[in-house]
């Protein structure tokens, strides 16, 4: 479990900006009338690129996998939210909201998996 | 013979490849890095060399022998290799086809490279023949997942990563197994995707 304030800034940093980038460009390119699954496969679809291109940037700064699999997921998920219409606020609000959200999912599972396996 | 579509791949990639993992990459990774490599002993042959940014987490007076398959990397690599505070030496070899004798090595140590193995079991095979009967494989590496989503996120970006560079979606402990080894510890660091892997080659 990481423990170090730097590499957390850095994780929150990644999720956050995947999410708000993900949430805001969904919201830009899917009308609020679409069908919601609709709405969804295609904000999954923005959403999982920018995610990884979040990770990626951020990468060279604070960690490989560690960056870029919940920068990942939040760029998916936030393009998912987005795109079925859910939002609080803005939509670059709610991609950050969603982005954190994330972050405490892989850093819970990250709890549970870390460790000697076999 | 160097297969020369990776080795093509991993020259392009030499001149940006620090400035891509050299900071937040290895900081991030260098102590779990250092208690990895501080269990080296006795002849060691490590896959693969890069640009050396490994060898700073070796412990110091071992005889390792290291391999790559892309020149550019090794030319970035030499100045760490030769001031590396024991001994070693860099050889440009392809892990599919290496000119060791058999039963060469004490240990094996590997590092973010059978991702871009392009014939995993077959490199792994070459390695256990390199190794002396009852001889150690240590792998650092990344590994497909078997937690949804990440799973799934994994499958669907792999045909992606691969062109560019490492598959990411690979059951790495699996090809240990049918490459003959016997696996004995699995630890994973990050999630189920990073792990350290150790394996014996089984006397024969």
């Amino acid at each position: 479990m990481e423990r170090r304030v730097y590499f957390i800034f850095g994780d929150v940093l990644a999720c956050i900006v995947s999410g708000a980038v993900a949430g805001w460009l969904t919201g830009f390119v899917v009308p609020g009338d679409w069908f919601a699954l609709v709405g969804m496969i295609t904000g999954m679809a923005i959403g999982m690129p920018v995610g990884m291109i979040g990770g990626y940037l951020f990468s060279p700064l604070f960690g490989a996998f560690e960056v870029m699999l919940p920068a990942s997921l939040s760029g998916m998920v936030a393009g998912m939210v987005v795109g079925m219409g859910h939002t609080m606020g803005s939509t670059a609000l709610s991609g950050a909201v969603i982005g954190v959200g994330c972050l405490v999912f892989c850093y819970l599972l990250q709890a549970r998996l870390e460790g000697e396996v076999s | 013979m160097a297969d020369s579509k990776t080795q093509a791949k991993w020259d392009a990639a030499a001149a940006s490849y620090d400035l891509m993992a050299s900071f937040g990459v290895e900081k991030r990774w260098k102590a779990g890095k250092e208690a990895f490599f501080s269990t080296m002993d006795g002849k060691i042959l490590f896959l693969a060399v890069g640009t050396g940014l490994d060898i700073q987490c070796f412990p110091a007076g071992k005889d390792i022998t290291g391999i790559d398959i892309s020149p550019k990397m090794l030319d970035k690599a030499m100045p760490r290799v030769e001031n590396y505070p024991g001994q070693m030496t860099a050889r440009l070899m392809d892990v599919h086809d290496m000119d060791f004798e058999d039963n060469t090595f004490d240990q094996v140590f590997t590092s973010c490279t059978f991702c871009s193995v392009p014939d995993p079991v077959k490199g792994l095979e070459g390695l256990r023949r390199v190794l002396k009967p009852g001889g150690t494989l240590k792998m650092f590496e990344h590994t497909g997942s078997r937690c949804f989503p990440f799973s799934v996120m994994l499958d669907l970006v792999n045909p992606v990563c691969r062109h560019l560079g490492p598959d990411i979606n690979r059951d790495t402990v699996a090809n240990v197994r049918t490459a003959g080894f016997e696996v004995n510890k699995v630890f994973n660091v990050f999630l189920d995707v990073v792990k350290f892997i150790e394996a014996t080659a089984p006397a024969e």
